[in-house]
């Protein structure tokens, strides 16, 4: 056994409180979701699912769910299309501007969200758009694709490409290559590229307060209306339900991937 | 070798079937990006290029009221000044407690260090929304902290948390200390901690052999941690608006207002511009300093 130094003890001290911190809020959250009182209150004094009932009784909430799950999907299905598209450019090409293809896929990860919101504020209201799910699926892709591009550039640069002209020397066309032997062995990279999309919409309120009509909003925008008028704990209990989804989504993208890498 | 190797495979392959694959030769524009490229300039690009468009239009025609009325009133340039502080206050919180855990978790047994992780990871894959809601629960006037502190007898009356800088800085230092501690694990995850016990061998002190060593070996971490949390952290709407007051007023947040409320999308285009002007000035001292490449997952 080791001796451990006093130095060493107060790093693991400082740390633990600080990953206790970053915990801390998630579960409460989750606890004081199933409260059975009016109030928020923590600990909670009871055990109920009322507040889950309230959520999931409720049509104006049950709406939002639904579209923030349509407009999730949809943006999964674009993004993918559209990062595979340009992660096969940037891997397998070379062009002049691929630098500043890169940069400009990969922007909207940094670039300040509300630019994005505003900047397609002003051209969906002169196209007549605004408020449409398409406009929103459209905004989502967007910012979902550099995550796309992330995971499936990793995955193809891993790719044996000998598979792929094993396929075209056997008289396969290149279109088929890729669809019979390319898309399948990117298979983890695809589904984690597209979970992530998908929880880069289903999480998105910036876009979705510029974006959406207020009496069609998505899960966080009617959230966000909701934590402006109560304190109502239905709240918790829907916050409880996204973090469900968003925690589930990604840790299977974290699988997906470690399972490439091990296979690769 | 690679390429070498394509080049091989190209001739074999050509001559065993046609068409020729010439598109795996390099040099050519792939014309399959060309509907991908339309609809970034539509969407994308073209967003942008209206902002900038609308900050100098107004009703009537060119002008430049937007700038002037920013310029004009130092109550907006403290706004400009209270992002910035915000961002750093944040910055310098997260980079000195993201480096105690990044430095705890990458030095410890490594079965630890993945079972903790997941303190790190939940929050970083939770929703901004729900973290930020989840401090205003923790901070609310009829909230918890009030209320463990009520029954503490340490105050009498409960205190506004909600509106104070305190409270603005804690969700922000909160929302993005993940993204520091992953910026910094990963890089110090795969220093050779050989180097280390190499510089003790020698003769110097832990502290020294950590501070000679280890540290400067963790630049690349530090600054990419850096660069995302100022970036992030300057451009966050959610918390700010849900945690702070008047006085926290910050601009994205004076953006939101312009479109929703004052209606004046020449002033908004105009706030707009100028935070695009801080993103891109830190955007050019970041490519001095750091490897997008490696940043963005590109290159091996």
């Amino acid at each position: 056994m080791t001796r451990i130094s006093p130095g060493r003890l107060a790093l693991g001290a400082f740390s633990c409180a600080i990953l206790a911190i970053l915990i801390a809020p998630i579960l409460i959250i989750f606890l004081v979701s199933f409260t059975p009182t009016q109030m928020l209150e923590f600990p909670p004094s009871g055990f109920s699912l009322r507040w889950y009932e309230a959520y999931f009784g409720d049509a104006m909430w049950m709406a939002a769910t639904r579209l923030s799950f349509l407009v999730a999907g949809l943006t999964a299905i674009t993004s993918l299309v559209i990062g595979f598209a340009i992660s096969i450019a940037l891997v397998r090409y070379r062009f002049p501007g691929k630098t500043a293809l890169r940069m400009l896929v990969m922007s909207p990860l940094i670039l300040p969200k509300i630019i994005i919101a505003v900047g397609l504020y002003f051209l969906y209201v002169r196209l007549r758009i605004l408020g449409t799910t398409g406009a929103l699926v459209i905004a989502h892709t967007i910012i979902a694709v550099p995550y796309v591009v992330m995971i499936v550039t990793a995955s193809l640069y891993g790719f044996d490409r000998r598979l792929e002209w094993a396929a075209r020397s056997l008289g396969a066309s290149p279109l088929r290559a890729i669809w019979l032997v390319t898309l399948p062995n990117l298979r983890p990279a695809i589904l984690g590229g597209g979970l992530f999309a998908f929880v880069a919409s289903f999480d998105d309120i910036i876009l979705s307060l510029f974006l959406t009509r207020l009496t069609e909003p998505t899960l966080p925008r009617q959230i966000w209306v909701n934590v402006q008028q109560t304190i109502d704990p239905t709240i918790a209990a829907v916050s409880t339900f996204m973090t469900v989804i968003s925690v589930l989504g990604l840790w299977l993208v974290a699988l997906a991937q470690r399972r490439s890498r091990r296979s690769a | 070798m690679a390429e070498t190797m394509a080049h091989a495979n190209d001739a074999a392959a050509s001559a065993a079937a046609s068409p020729a694959p010439r598109r795996l030769s390099a040099g050519r524009f792939p014309a399959f990006l060309i509907p991908v490229l339309v609809f970034y300039a539509l969407f994308f690009g073209y967003p942008l290029a209206r902002i900038f468009w609308q900050s100098v239009h107004g009703e009537d025609g060119f002008t430049l009221v937007g700038f002037e009325m920013f310029f004009e009133e130092p109550a907006y340039w403290m706004v400009l000044a209270y992002t910035g502080a915000l961002g750093l206050v944040t910055l310098s919180i997260t980079l000195v407690c993201g480096y105690a855990v990044a430095y705890w978790l990458v030095t410890m047994n490594r079965s630890w260090a993945v079972m903790l992780m997941a303190f790190v990871l939940i929050p970083f894959w939770s929703s901004g929304l729900v973290r930020t809601y989840a401090w205003m629960v923790i901070l609310g006037r009829q909230g918890i902290l009030n209320s463990v502190l009520l029954d503490l007898g340490i105050i009498d009356t409960p205190f506004a948390f909600i509106g104070t800088n305190t409270a603005v800085v804690l969700a922000l230092a909160y929302y993005l200390m993940p993204y520091m501690i992953l910026s910094l694990y990963s890089v110090m995850n795969g220093i050779d901690r050989n180097l280390m016990l190499a510089a003790r061998s020698l003769g110097a002190s832990p502290i020294r052999a950590f501070r000679e060593v280890f540290l400067p070996l963790t630049r690349p971490g530090v600054l990419a941690g850096c660069y995302i949390v100022f970036m992030l952290g300057i451009g966050m709407y959610i918390t700010p608006a849900m945690l702070g007051g008047p006085q926290q007023t910050t601009l994205p947040l004076m953006i939101a207002i312009q479109i929703n409320e004052a209606m004046d999308w020449t002033f908004a285009a105009a706030l707009s511009v100028i935070l695009l002007m801080v993103t891109g000035g830190m955007q050019l001292m970041a490519n001095r300093f750091l490897d997008f490449e490696r940043l963005w997952g590109g290159a091996k």
